[in-house]
């Protein structure tokens, strides 16, 4: 199972270590990462590398940003391949895991 | 004649980036930055917020849900395009600062520059698989030399026009000319103070250099691409005259002519996604 990898201390320091507005960017963190995680889908099923590479670009930025390592490598690798029209080989199972795990993270 | 030090030493005494942008710009490039101290620099100007906030909410995001602070706005776009749009609203009060009444078009100018600020965004993504923000960045400064020329000598730029559009060399060559400098080293130089990142520096020196040869696929080479791609669909800054583009991008683009055919095809509704970034009035 994949891990999230999530540096906490990162985290806290991009947000000033302010808990309330930390917890307020990881909902928004999951709800856009759900958003753009069913754009990725349609992109695979409509057969649109670009379209696919720009769902996950969305989520390695956001995941970057809070210091979700695990989300936003495997996000990246996605993106490459959307970005080189290799959608077909794209496995999304991964990336749906761990955003579902992004509920289990506790500040 | 004018030498770079004494255009610039003269266009400071007018309008220049504010200083907010500045630094903005020096802490995207510090890797210890937090979102907070980007949060806390923009806050310093709360024009500055609600405006980006406005961008961020537009079209060319397509942002799933509203985002109402700056600290969601990394999270959403992340701290380099926040630094793109806050080059955008400072560029975009430099370059209309003008009643545009003696002939050279600087409105016209800034729609050059957006233009090939996106299509340079498009060709990284999807010639190179190339999604650093450098290149939107990149395309929207390229020129700004040009407008420091005519903010302080415009007379003479447009003589460097002339001579050009009558065939007397290359634009650089005419403005070296009858200035005594170009817009790519005037540029460059006033983009080094404001601490832009070497390769768009590199970009705004070297956009009209083809013996410089430079891969297509560095910043340099993505901006000359772009700008020949903007000029070609009428977006040039002289539209009367387009540069030819140098022997190893022209081998390039051929051999992925299918790509750039799609890239050209779906400019004009990116450019419509993109308009609150560069025509806020429309």
């Amino acid at each position: 199972m994949p891990d999230l990898l999530w540096d906490r201390s990162f985290a806290f320091e991009q947000s000033g270590e302010d808990t309330e507005l930390l917890k307020e960017l990881l909902d928004l963190l999951k709800s856009s990462s759900l958003s753009d995680f069913e754009k990725i889908k349609a992109g695979l099923a409509a057969d649109d590398g670009e379209a696919v590479a720009d769902g996950a670009h969305s989520i390695k930025g956001a995941a970057a940003s809070l210091g979700v390592e695990g989300l936003r490598a495997v996000a990246h690798a996605i993106e490459k391949m959307g970005r080189a029209g290799q959608q077909a080989d794209v496995d999304v199972a991964e990336l749906e895991d761990l955003i579902s795990q992004l509920d289990t993270i506790s500040i | 004649m004018y030498t770079p030090e004494k255009l610039l030493d003269k266009f400071k005494d007018g309008k220049t980036l504010p200083h907010v942008a500045i630094k903005v710009t020096q802490m995207v490039n510090d890797e210890d930055t937090t979102m907070q101290d980007f949060e806390e620099t923009i806050k310093l100007d709360p024009i500055l917020v609600s405006r980006l906030l406005r961008l961020v909410n537009s079209p060319y995001f397509a942002l799933s849900s509203k985002v109402d602070s700056i600290a969601k706005a990394v999270v959403f776009v992340g701290m380099k395009s926040l630094r793109n749009l806050v080059a955008v609203e400072a560029l975009r009060d430099i370059f209309n600062d003008s009643d545009d009444s003696s002939g050279f078009s600087r409105k016209h100018l800034w729609l050059h520059s957006a233009t090939v600020a996106i299509i340079a965004d498009m060709v990284g993504k999807r010639i190179f698989g190339d999604s650093r923000e450098d290149l939107f960045l990149a395309g929207i400064i390229h020129d700004i030399g040009l407008v420091i020329e005519d903010q302080v000598a415009g007379g003479v730029l447009r003589e460097a026009c002339q001579l050009y559009l009558a065939g007397q060399g290359t634009f650089v060559e005419c403005e070296q000319r009858m200035i005594g400098t170009d817009h790519c080293e005037v540029g460059y130089r006033i983009a080094k103070e404001w601490k832009m990142p070497q390769d768009v520096l590199n970009a705004i020196r070297y956009h009209h250099n083809p013996e410089k040869e430079q891969a297509a696929n560095s910043v340099t080479g993505i901006v000359q691409l772009s700008e020949y791609m903007a000029g070609k669909m009428k977006y040039a800054v002289l539209p009367e005259k387009i540069e030819p583009l140098s022997p190893h991008l022209v081998k390039h683009v051929k051999s992925m002519m299918s790509n750039y055919k799609i890239i050209v095809r779906d400019l004009p509704q990116e450019m419509e996604k993109a308009k609150d970034l560069y025509d806020p009035e429309a």
